[in-house]
């Protein structure tokens, strides 16, 4: 591996002979800078590539170089993290390009094209299949960083390992991943999380299939009569309070007592959610006394009516037919 | 309320089972017959056509004897009997007339509604006045056939003993049916046949024609109303008296009246000739009668003669059926009249010759259609007014007012119609008039 040039005093050389406008408040942030950036490099010949990439970072919050973006390339890349290195080796170039090439010597900016076509070569490309999820809310971290768009803007692919933020997925997506054993987690909100550990080959192609589990919501039923019955989705829960699981869903839930009105609701539960109902059971009004709903009434008007229409019935009913005989005819006398 | 429901029905079923409806007052007249059917005629062809019925006619007569109601039923197989009907009470208490007739609708006067020919029917009265539910019987009997029921009289027959009944004595069905009546059936010839002599059965047949009720009084047809007859069995010559057959025996006949006319048409002569086997034409009345009865035998009864020309019964237009003669057939309508018949008797006896017609009777007579006109005892008087209603037993209609002796049968002068059987005419012209003779029997 190539290892990263010590020109460390070089640079500061070169930071310190380039003419600066009379900018008298710069020089704290730049001496910062240099600090740091030397820093780096003590730490790289120690082959402490995090510590030596914190200064480079460090470095490169206090003013971008070329050179400290080549820096960290090359830390990210010594700790496995191409899909960062990348980034790094990109950003390098750019500075470079921007600095009409004074940022980086040119085997540098060589080398980095090269680093970037060997990195090319040995990510992994991953097919991940989001099975019956609604992908709305849903992310996908790939060892704990959320897969997303390439920062470079140079592809808009995704890629894993750049940043904290995520980005919206949809069920089916290619995603570039460092090679080796990576932990691929599926988050959304009222899901139980999915996690597998995927192991992918240097430049290999591989497909991921993830789906997820609804978490049950929970219900809980009170009443403010003691003893009310309560049946959640028709069936017999027992008498409040009540607390029960159920999978996400609508269900009809009622609570009654007897000589109370019944009490009746919609609840929708949502996966992972908790719903309470509270039910107040006023006391069922007193009927009026009606006469029409005594039986003694229906069958004394029964017998009245019966008895007036076989009486009509008696006094004006057809009399027997004639007998006609074999022949059927009665002669009228008309 | 189903404590309610369940007392109700049982209030309900109590009132209603409480007591039946008031049956209306009405007869209810069972009528049955003992003549027969036209089914039975079929399956038996001897039973006389004549004394048969195919249609019952009922009539409801007022205290006025005015028809209130009537209706026809037509009457075929046993399925048809007893015929059952009912008679409506009108007012309380009121007389009423219920008129049943049983008769042929061949018989029937057809141009006038098929009004029934009461000489030929069975008609039967009955008069009550109704009261609660009646039950009367009506037997259409045979013996009362030619009785018709007299409403003003309130008269009726209701059997042989009881020919001119009150309308109000009743009946008894008893165990009588269709197909009973005796007289119905053939009654045949006990004695030997002599030669050339044809047994006629005797039985119930009918004489007469619904269409000669009524005839032109200018003509020489003599009405002839339906009737019906009862004849006992007789032998009847199978030919004509021919001039041969009369020769033989003129010599034994005494002051017969002259045989031989000077009329060219006819044709007796003295000695054998060409007309030997004519039938012999110009006999006077008497000089028939006193041949038949040299040889022991009679003129035959108008009545005979019919009886052996239409069938014994079946009623049939012409002695050979109902098909309309043509000139093959029989020896009529020779001159101008179209057809130029053979003369000798005998002449027509083949139906093969003649499209299934020939002038020979079912029972082998021959030419009773054709060649000449023949004297028949009877007066040449209607039978109404001659014999008395009701059926007639070997009728002979003498009345001496109007003379003896009548013609039945066409001749060679007559037109083709003259064959109708039914038909008679006075003997005022005897050119184309002979004989045969008929015999008892013995």
């Amino acid at each position: 591996m190539r290892q990263p040039l010590l020109l460390g005093p070089l640079v500061l050389a070169a930071l310190f002979l380039v003419p600066r406008g009379a900018h008298a408040d710069d020089a704290p942030d730049a001496s910062a800078a240099r600090d740091a950036f030397r820093e780096g490099v003590t730490l790289v010949g120690e082959q402490r590539w995090g510590d030596a990439l914190a200064a480079f970072e460090r470095a490169a919050r206090v003013k971008q170089h070329g050179l400290t973006s080549y820096n960290m390339g090359i830390a990210e890349r010594a700790l496995g993290r191409l899909t960062r290195a990348r980034v790094d080796f990109i950003q390098a170039l750019d500075l470079d390009a921007k600095s009409n090439h004074t940022e980086l010597p040119g085997s540098y900016a060589e080398d980095a094209r090269g680093f970037l076509t060997e990195i090319e070569t040995r990510l992994a490309r991953v097919s991940v299949h989001l099975r019956n999820v609604d992908t709305k809310g849903t992310s996908l971290t790939i060892d704990g960083r959320p897969v997303a768009m390439d920062p470079t803007g140079r592809t808009r692919s995704l890629y894993a390992g750049i940043t904290t933020e995520g980005v919206p997925l949809s069920n089916d997506f290619e995603v570039f991943v460092d090679p080796g054993a990576r932990e691929l987690v599926l988050h959304k909100e009222g899901f139980t999380p999915v996690a597998t550990t995927e192991r992918f080959k240097p430049g290999a192609y591989a497909e991921v299939n993830l789906s997820l589990v609804a978490l049950d919501a929970a219900i809980l039923v009170d009443s403010d009569l003691p003893g009310s019955v309560v049946r959640v989705g028709g069936l017999d829960m027992g008498v409040v309070p009540v607390s029960a699981k159920r999978p996400p869903g609508k269900y009809a839930v009622d609570v009654r007592s007897p000589g109370h009105v019944t009490y009746e609701v919609s609840v929708l539960l949502e996966p992972g959610g908790k719903s309470t109902v509270f039910a107040k059971l006023p006391k069922e009004p007193k009927e009026p006394y009606y006469v029409t709903k005594q039986w003694w009434f229906w069958t004394a008007a029964a017998t009245v009516l019966v008895g007036t229409t076989v009486g009509v019935y008696l006094a004006t009913r057809p009399p027997e037919p004639y007998d006609g005989g074999s022949t059927g005819w009665v002669a009228q006398q008309r | 309320m189903g404590r309610a429901t369940a007392l109700s029905v049982a209030l309900g079923i109590a009132i209603a089972g409480c007591g039946d409806a008031e049956r209306r007052p009405q007869l209810v007249v069972t009528t049955t017959t003992d003549l027969a059917l036209p089914g039975q005629l079929e399956a038996d062809p001897a039973l006389s056509a004549a004394a048969s019925i195919d249609r019952v006619r009922v009539e409801i007569l007022g205290p006025d004897g005015a028809t209130r109601e009537s209706r026809d039923f037509v009457v075929r197989d046993l399925v048809n009997f007893p015929l059952t009907f009912g008679v409506a009470e009108a007012n309380a208490g009121e007389r009423i007339d219920v008129r049943v007739t049983g008769f042929r609708s061949h018989w029937a006067n057809n141009t006038n509604g098929a009004s029934p020919s009461l000489g030929v029917s069975v008609q039967r009265l009955v008069r009550t006045s109704i009261t609660g539910i009646q039950k009367v019987d009506v037997v259409l009997r045979g013996d009362c056939i030619g009785r018709p029921a007299d409403a003003s009289a309130g008269t009726t027959c209701i059997d042989a003993a009881r020919l001119s009944a009150p309308a109000t004595d009743s009946d008894a069905r008893g165990d009588v049916a269709p197909g009973q009546w005796d007289a119905a059936r053939p009654r045949p010839c006990t004695g030997a046949a002599r030669q050339d002599t044809i047994c006629i059965p005797g039985g119930a047949s009918a004489v007469g024609d619904p269409a000669l009720v009524d005839v032109d009084r200018a003509s020489d047809v003599i009405p002839a109303p339906p009737r019906m007859v009862l004849l006992a069995p007789y032998f009847l010559d199978r030919d004509e008296v021919t001039v041969a057959d009369l020769r033989a025996v003129a010599a034994r006949l005494p002051k017969l009246p002259a045989l031989q006319s000077s009329d060219a048409r006819c044709n007796y002569t003295t000695s054998p000739g060409a007309n030997d086997r004519e039938a012999v034409r110009c006999v006077a009345f008497e000089t028939a009668r006193a041949l038949c009865r040299a040889r022991g035998a009679d003129l035959p009864t108008a009545a005979q003669w019919e009886h052996a020309a239409r069938g014994r019964g079946r009623g049939s237009r012409y002695p050979w059926g109902d098909i309309a003669p043509t000139c093959c057939t029989a020896g009529l309508a020779g001159g101008t009249l179209g057809c130029r018949p053979k003369t000798a008797v005998g002449s027509y006896t083949d139906p093969s010759k003649c499209a299934d017609t020939a002038d020979v009777s079912i029972d082998g007579v021959v030419d009773l259609g054709g060649s000449v006109r023949e004297w028949v005892l009877d007066s040449p008087v209607s039978f109404d007014g001659c014999i008395a209603e009701g059926i007639a037993s070997d009728p002979l209609c003498n009345d001496a007012s109007a003379g003896a002796g009548s013609t039945k049968g066409g001749s060679l002068s007559t037109p083709l119609e003259g064959a109708t059987a039914s038909m008679r005419r006075t003997g005022a012209s005897i050119i184309d008039v002979g004989f045969r003779c008929a015999w008892a029997d013995r």
